[in-house]
């Protein structure tokens, strides 16, 4: 018992210590360097600068604009700038870097329990983040959201058909379906939501946030909206590609199967042991056994047997009604 | 006989099971006070918070314990009167075999709904003392009012059919899970002499794995491809349908139910040796 006890203790030490070793290190205070250390990432040292920070020798520039997003590891809010005073109360910092080191997020943990959020870019990034977030941007991809990673690459000028005012009671009344569309770069992950793919039954309409005049949203829902301007994608290629994908997010489950009838053919399967093949096989045995017993046996393997067969007889009146 | 058999096997439970049930009412008006503590926001020490909060945690967890203990009472009830010393007593009474099985399983029935009807009790109980403006306002309700309403708009006629059949395949699967858990018992004692619980618990475990596999892959196959087809009925027709399908699913678990029945029978009658 005792030896068991000591057991226990030791495993519940080492666990204890294993745990706060690996765990990722907290900051230390701004005036000495900091560094972070993941599993998986780096060890990073951190100079705090007014404007930017330097990471692993790297200059990273503090940005300021709509909200960016990565395929990395973090999403990002909006920036703000730097100031002494803000060094001056600032009692550590967290920080967390995004999987191709484009961008690094910081938050400022202030003594009086309040955090601040700030975002700096690689400075040799700044101007491909500067044309991502303008309207020079050229290579973009719509988002489909099943199957995972499903992305559609696509050319602006190709989402730009007819000009068309969209009624949303309208939209909303038929079957339609909403996909985000980025801006994208070959540099980094950055990209940049620059629309929505709205779906209809017949038709696909691209909606540019810029140019309908949406003012500011965190979250872009049509329904706040009576009448949008959006652009009726004209382009066939495109259309029949958007038709490919749309496809694919219907008939794909989760990614687990591919669209091969297996599913189908695995339920069948299933379907018929169960709920023919099992009654089948019980009204069979169980007849076999009422005839040759007596007594409270005889009257319960009746039962049986006629539970089985009524069964079978509403799968065949299932399986002729569906 | 039944009658004298069920008393005995009632007296037999409910002189503990009135202990927990008490207990379990005590720990459901304790839940409530700490719940008030914690959700008036005073300025309270945080020891106060902490341990009301801790107090609130075990209450739950003693709440919830009480349906195990229950159940647990019942299973005792059924090993100790059959397979042990005792059992010699009991098959010796001029009683059938059937009938003392009924009064095994119409015990466990009836201790689970009561256990069940008391530990919802007690969680209103739990609610009513913690939160009284939120549980007897009947704005709160609304939203419930309104999704039944829409339930009945759906369904018509049909509502009170699909809710009898509901009922019955409920206790239709608690009989399953009873007879299953019956059946591993006696197959353990007819198997080994010694270490009976452990080797009924050994089997029960088993056949649930292998049961929750086969409900696994049904779940994941055959229900996604069922709704596909449903979906394709027009309204009227769903209607029917889906009281044919209670219906199908309601005679399977029971001939199930009576397949599990036949065999703890025959344990009983033909192959226990309790010498």
């Amino acid at each position: 018992m005792k030896k068991l006890l000591a057991l226990i203790l030791a495993l519940f030490c080492i666990s204890s210590v294993t745990a706060y070793a690996t765990a990722p290190v907290r900051t230390e205070t701004k005036d000495q360097p900091a560094k972070l250390s993941y599993d998986t990432v780096y060890e990073i040292d951190i100079e705090n600068e007014r404007e930017g920070l330097y990471v692993n020798g790297e200059y990273y520039t503090l940005f300021n604009a709509k909200k960016m997003e990565t395929n990395g590891y973090n999403e990002f809010q909006y920036a703000i700038s730097m100031s002494d005073e803000l060094k001056q109360k600032t009692q550590d910092v967290e920080l967390c870097i995004s999987s191709d080191l484009a961008v690094v997020n910081a938050t400022y943990n202030f003594g009086d329990g309040t955090s601040l959020n700030a975002t700096y870019i690689k400075h040799s990034l700044v101007r491909e983040y500067d044309r991502l977030v303008s309207n020079e941007w050229q290579y973009g991809e719509i988002e489909f959201e099943y199957p995972y990673d499903n992305q559609l690459p696509i050319m602006q000028e190709k989402l730009y058909g007819k000009q068309v005012n969209l009624f949303t009671n309208e939209i909303g009344d038929t079957n339609y379906h909403e996909f985000r569309v980025y801006a994208t770069t070959d540099k980094c992950e950055l990209k940049a939501e620059k629309g929505m793919l709205v779906t209809t039954e017949d038709k696909y309409y691209f909606i540019d946030y810029e140019k309908a005049n949406l003012g500011d949203f965190d979250y872009f829902n049509m329904a706040d909206y009576s009448e949008i301007l959006a652009f009726e994608i004209t382009d066939e290629n495109l259309c029949n590609k958007i038709e490919e994908c749309i496809e694919a997010y219907y008939d794909d489950d989760f990614g687990f199967f591919d669209d091969d009838g297996f599913t189908n053919a695995v339920s069948k399967v299933m379907l018929t042991i169960m709920f023919i093949i099992f009654p089948l096989a019980v009204f069979v045995l169980f007849l076999i056994l009422a005839k040759r017993s007596k007594g409270y046996y005889k009257k319960v393997f009746r039962t049986i047997y006629i539970s089985a067969i009524i069964t079978l007889v509403l799968v065949v009146v299932l399986f002729l009604t569906l | 006989m039944l009658r004298k058999l069920l008393k005995y096997d009632f007296a037999s439970v409910f002189k503990l099971w009135w202990i927990a049930a008490l207990s379990s009412f005590g720990l459901s008006l304790l839940a409530g006070g700490c719940i008030n503590v914690l959700n008036v926001g005073r300025n309270l020490p945080t020891v106060v918070d902490t341990s009301a909060a801790i107090l609130l945690v075990l209450s739950v967890i003693g709440i919830v314990a009480f349906v195990l203990v229950s159940l647990v009472l019942v299973y005792v009830r059924f090993y100790k009167n059959l397979y042990t010393d005792e059992g010699y007593l009991t098959f010796t009474l001029p009683v059938k075999i059937s009938e003392i099985l009924n009064s095994k399983i119409i015990l466990s029935l009836v201790t689970l709904a009561v256990s069940g009807f008391i530990t919802c009790f007690d969680i209103f109980t739990m609610f009513a003392i913690g939160l009284p403006d939120q549980i007897f306002d009947i704005n709160n309700y609304e939203f419930l009012i309104e999704a039944f309403g829409e339930l009945v708009k759906h369904t018509g006629w049909y509502l009170p059919v699909y809710i009898i059949e509901g009922i019955v395949l409920g206790i239709l699967g608690v009989l399953f899970t009873q007879l299953l858990l019956f059946a591993c018992i006696t197959f353990a004692s007819l198997i080994t002499k010694k270490s009976r619980v452990i080797t009924a618990i050994a089997i029960y475990y088993g056949v649930n794995c292998v049961l929750s596999f086969v409900v696994q892959m049904l779940t994941m196959f055959c229900i996604p491809v069922v709704f596909e087809r449903l979906g394709l009925l027009e309204e009227s027709m769903l209607k029917w349908v889906l009281i044919i399908v209670l219906l199908c699913a309601i005679v399977f678990c029971f001939m199930c139910c009576v397949m599990l029945y036949v065999l703890q029978y025959w344990m009983m009658d033909k192959k226990l040796n309790l010498a």
